[in-house]
């Protein structure tokens, strides 16, 4: 008789909540923090050094100049060649002038109190001479003898890949977080709207409440992933305009697929506990309360995918796999452990399952809490106490 | 038989609702049920629409599709009302263009085509009762459960209301309502039912009244039907004027008998 109906309700959430001025309000909000926190930087560091004055003695100043200008969000450098160290360093030591490079014996020298932009500048010259130093047979020298031996080879420098993954560990923590303060009240209110209007009661006759509440989490949850799409569009599309490289390609396809698997299975859960603690809730202003609880969990699955990084072996790497089985840790930690060679994948597979069975479970529980709270009624029926009531009477 | 309360006891905390009470509702019935404030008549339909589980005996539930509409007005305000009633439409698994027909012929029906693309917190009282009655009406149900129907309505529109009552028991549809418009339920209902003390009792209107209220604008005096002409000459003698006379439904009457009655079981 009853329809579990919950696409229908899904479908209605995403196309009302996508059909407010206020979503697309927020979401254009957000692109425009997007782009001006990767613009930002960049712009105030020109503006508060727009030009860098250096001396050079023999060398080249088109050099210096090309090298600056491959860093991003840089002003210009004016390079003033001198014809002898002693004429640099007197302009040097009158204050004309931060510094000069010269080449004693083949190798780059700078004389002087290098500012922040030198200092980019002096890193921007010895990434390129170590791009430059190691030859290609080397590098296949070094892959030849990883394939030959079990023993790895630690790089002492982080490589391109271990940046990405800690970049996306981070970014998976801000969306789970994001989550937590945005949507899942988003889910919360709804859900305690339904009770407050009574309109859970019409809606009761026609869609279970597992199906209402799985409706509310997968319908704003669409919308979520929308908006946070929009964003990384937006911050995509900043960093191509900038001219900056993003090495997306050092993130392999399988660890892109666990990232959004997190995701969703992080979402699914976060969102389906605000969904029973609205359950529980009579009113909107106790949803409020609900959050502070949830967002420390989620700080503490942050921080366990912090220490991953940092702690290869020992205990605490221990700790993290097995933290990484229960649930609400289990999304970021499952995650964060690629740092640590990752997860078989059967054990993958088993975590996969387990939090799916964990959101099915916490709906269903949440649906019982609703429609026993529906009504707010605090004290649950006694008939004991009638009997007792009735006997007394006569 | 579609719907039965059997020997169903339910209460909020300590106090009793329904007390081993039992009702059932027949095919094709328009079923008044009548009670004081608080006396359990919200409670009976949550029960049957299955929003609330009886703590004691059992629900019996042979409908297809019920149709309820709560005593309090619950709706998406912000949605349009046409796209409310194309969701509930599509919650009773109508979808394109038999929903749209649908909703378009039941909202042509009560006047609300104008307001289709209206928001619904900018409707009246009356219209947002009229939506929500739309929208139990929805997906041709063989039960409704209808909670003070004519609350918010003009004369026009219950004269409408009933029309409806009247065009869906011709096809078959069980009506159980409470409202206070005792007098028309009296003229177009099947049985009535009172709830008194945690019990169900029928009551049969009296075909002719057994009591009038003379209302001086002053006082209200009940007498019997037999009394009127004295009841009046005496009134009149003493120089009152008389503001209105009218026929007691003897529901008063009815639910004091069984009142002091259910009270005198149980102080025995």
């Amino acid at each position: 008789m009853l329809r579990n109906n919950a696409r229908v309700i899904a479908l209605r959430e995403f196309n009302e909540r996508a059909s407010r001025p206020a979503f697309w309000l927020t979401t254009l909000f957000g692109v425009l923090l997007m782009i001006a926190l990767i613009l930002g930087p960049g712009l105030i560091q020109q503006l508060a050094h727009p030009t860098v004055t250096v001396g050079s003695v023999g060398v080249p100043p088109v050099q210096l100049e090309r090298l600056y200008q491959a860093i991003p969000h840089q002003g210009k450098l004016v390079v003033q060649p001198y014809s002898s160290s002693r004429l640099a360093r007197a302009q040097v030591a009158s204050g004309h002038l931060p510094g000069y490079f010269v080449r004693p014996h083949g190798r780059l020298v700078f004389v002087g109190v290098p500012s922040a932009a030198i200092d980019s500048l002096i890193a921007q010259i010895n990434h390129q001479a170590l791009l430059q130093r190691v030859s290609p047979a080397t590098l296949r020298q070094i892959a030849r003898a990883q394939r030959a031996t079990q023993v790895g080879l630690i790089p002492l420098s982080p490589t391109t890949s271990f940046i990405v993954r800690s970049a996306s560990i981070y970014v998976l923590g801000l969306v789970l977080f994001m989550v937590v303060l945005m949507y899942g009240m988003l889910i919360g209110m709804s859900v305690v709207e339904e009770k407050e209007t009574r309109h859970a009661e019409t809606l009761l006759t026609r869609v279970t409440a597992d199906g209402l509440l799985a409706g509310k989490v997968m319908g704003v949850g669409a919308l979520a992933f929308l908006q946070l799409f929009i964003w990384g569009v937006a911050a995509w599309a900043t960093f191509v305009a900038n001219g900056s490289h993003l090495p997306l390609n050092a993130l392999p396809a399988g660890d892109v697929g666990l990232f959004l698997l997190c995701a969703v299975i992080g979402y699914a859960q976060y969102g389906s506990i605000f969904a029973g603690l609205a359950a529980r809730a009579s009113r909107t202003s106790e949803m409020n309360q609900a959050t502070t609880p949830v967002a420390m969990i989620v700080m503490v699955g942050y921080i366990g995918s912090a220490l991953a990084a940092s702690h290869p072996t020992g205990v605490i790497a221990e700790v993290l796999h097995v933290m990484a089985f229960i649930p609400f840790w289990a999304p970021i930690l499952a995650f964060a452990l690629l740092q640590l060679g990752g997860l078989p994948w059967w054990q993958l597979l088993l975590d996969v399952a387990l939090q799916l069975a964990v959101v099915v479970w916490i709906i269903r529980f949440a649906a019982g809490i609703f429609r026993r709270r529906l009504l707010d009624y605090r004290a649950l029926a006694r008939p004991q106490r009638w009997g007792r009531r009735r006997k007394a009477s006569s | 038989m579609l719907a039965a309360l059997e020997d169903v006891s339910f209460g909020y905390g300590d106090h009793a609702v329904l007390d081993e009470a039992s009702l059932s509702l027949e095919r094709g019935q328009v079923v008044g049920l009548l009670g004081l404030n608080g006396s359990g008549k919200t409670t009976t339909m949550r029960l049957i629409a299955n929003i609330l589980q009886p703590v004691k005996g059992s629900v019996r539930r042979e409908f297809r599709k019920l149709g309820y509409l709560p005593e309090e007005r619950g709706l998406y305000r912000k949605m349009a009302v046409g796209r409310y009633l194309e969701f509930i439409a599509a919650l009773d698994g109508l979808r394109g263009r038999a929903a749209r027909l649908d909703v378009a012929e039941w909202m042509e029906r009560f006047g609300l085509d104008i307001y289709a693309t209206s928001r619904i917190d900018t409707l009246s009282k009356g219209n947002q009762q009229k939506v929500q009655l739309v929208a139990t009406l929805m997906g041709h149900p063989d039960l409704l459960l209808w909670d003070e129907p004519f609350s918010g309505l003009d004369a026009l529109n219950q004269e409408l209301l009933i029309e409806v009552l009247k065009d869906s028991r011709k096809h078959g549809v069980t009506i159980l309502l409470s409202t206070h418009r005792i007098e028309d339920l009296e003229s177009w209902a099947d049985s009535h039912f009172m709830l008194v003390e945690g019990h169900f009792y029928p009551y049969h209107p009296p075909e002719r009244p057994a009591h009038y209220a003379i209302d001086t604008g002053l006082t209200t005096t009940t007498v019997a039907a037999a009394e009127l002409p004295q009841a009046i000459t005496r009134l009149t003698a003493n120089g009152q004027v008389i503001r209105q006379v009218r026929a007691e439904s003897g529901l008063a009457h009815t639910f004091k008998t069984l009142l002091a009655e259910r009270t005198g079981h149980a102080a025995q």
